[in-house]
């Protein structure tokens, strides 16, 4: 059996992001950095390059003109967002390299990342958070300590995630029971070794915390209840059945209008639906 | 009666039912305004996340029938082992409810 100290050891052999990620990173640290350069860099992967105008066209953004070169898609959406879209993309690449187990689908948890990243997105423009523009990343990373939970320790996992189902208990409590850590932690401590950015990385290590008293807690508040919604729409799968009750705080923090949720609903499916074929792992 | 839209979801001809104010309190556009293609780009550009529009639509969960609503109730409940504590996790609970009966073509 695989104890805590194994487990934090075995982050270090946990897969790196691909290289255009770093390379993104250095071009945009570079003052005298162009946009042509930032492009040049994407340029040399065109699978993301035809992911980044696929996205930057759907109704994530809903520009209402089309966007066909990727210095337009630069331009329009920002050198933050364009990092962001890349890192989803190069997180992408890891997901499909982690084999699912019976009770356990990888396909299944990163459509429902996709769904907590997109109803993230909305719920932060929603409540009028100014920077939504991390919030659909860190929804698509924040289960990754799952992911690392089932490249590590996959019979175990399997156990852990029935022991979920049949006690009516977040997959979270499951693993603190057995491993003495959960996939909140483990996320947030691979977050730190990739070196994304802190308000990210808070995101990933509380996105499951009943108390929110953080510099960024608009963002985590937006992640909990999109993780929360995601279970309940059954976009996707994150591992347990049971619909989570929201920490309390988060009603405050967000100051939601009556009504706003219900009346999410049908741009939420479409969202979500056209992210998924957009951000398919087969392709 | 008004709805909060999302800047992304709202179309030409909707009509303001608030002012759109800037981070300085400023006026950009007042209510009753009727939305233009040509507003909704300026909106973007000055990063308005959402806006209040004007509304018809009462609550949408009155379109169903009292059995159906019972049934997606006790589905739901299934998953649910709390009780709602306010106003927004009322709001929660109906989202999950239009959920089930829209997917389950009721």
């Amino acid at each position: 059996m695989k104890d805590y100290t194994d487990l934090i050891n075995s982050i270090n052999d946990f897969p790196t992001l691909p290289t255009i990620y770093n390379s993104l990173l250095v071009t945009l640290q570079n003052p005298r950095s162009t946009i042509q350069d930032i492009a040049n860099v994407i340029s040399n992967d065109q699978v993301v390059v035809l992911k980044i105008l696929k996205v930057t066209n759907s109704s994530l953004y809903g520009f209402n003109k089309k966007i066909d070169t990727i210095t337009d898609a630069i331009f329009l959406l920002g050198q933050n967002e364009i990092k962001n879209i890349v890192l989803a993309l190069s997180v992408m690449k890891i997901f499909s390299q982690i084999k699912s187990i019976s009770n356990f689908n990888v396909t299944d948890l990163w459509k429902h990342s996709i769904a907590v990243g997109v109803i993230a997105k909305s719920l932060g423009e929603l409540s009028g958070t100014m920077n939504t523009e991390n919030l659909f990343v860190s929804g698509i990373i924040h289960d990754f300590g799952k992911l690392f939970f089932l490249k590590v320790a996959r019979e175990e996992y399997l156990e852990i995630i029935n022991n979920a189902i049949e006690n009516k208990i977040s997959l979270s409590s499951s693993e603190k029971l057995h491993f003495g850590i959960n996939h909140d932690i483990i996320g947030g401590l691979l977050a730190k070794k990739w070196q994304l950015p802190n308000n990210i990385i808070e995101s990933i290590n509380f996105h499951n915390s009943k108390k929110l008293s953080f510099t960024n807690n608009k963002q985590i508040a937006c992640i909990q209840l999109a993780n929360i919604i995601a279970n309940m729409l059954n976009l996707g799968n994150p591992g347990y059945e049971i619909i989570d009750q929201p920490s309390f705080d988060i009603w405050s923090i967000l100051n939601l209008p009556p009504g706003s949720l219900v009346n999410m609903h049908s741009s939420i499916l479409e969202q979500y639906y056209q992210s998924v074929q957009i951000l398919s792992l087969s392709k | 009666m008004s709805r909060l839209v999302s800047i992304n979801e709202i179309e030409p001809g909707m009509v303001l039912k608030k002012p759109i104010k800037n981070n300085f309190g400023q006026v950009l556009l007042s209510e009753e305004v009727c939305l233009t293609a040509q507003h909704i780009l300026i909106l973007k550009t000055w990063n308005i996340p959402s806006v209040f529009i004007e509304s018809e639509e009462n609550e949408q969960i009155v379109e169903f029938l009292e059995e159906d609503l019972i049934l997606a109730k006790t589905k739901l409940k299934e998953r649910f082992i709390w009780e709602p504590r306010n106003e927004n996790e009322n709001d929660l609970f109906k989202l999950g409810m239009i959920d089930y009966l829209r997917k389950h073509k009721i």
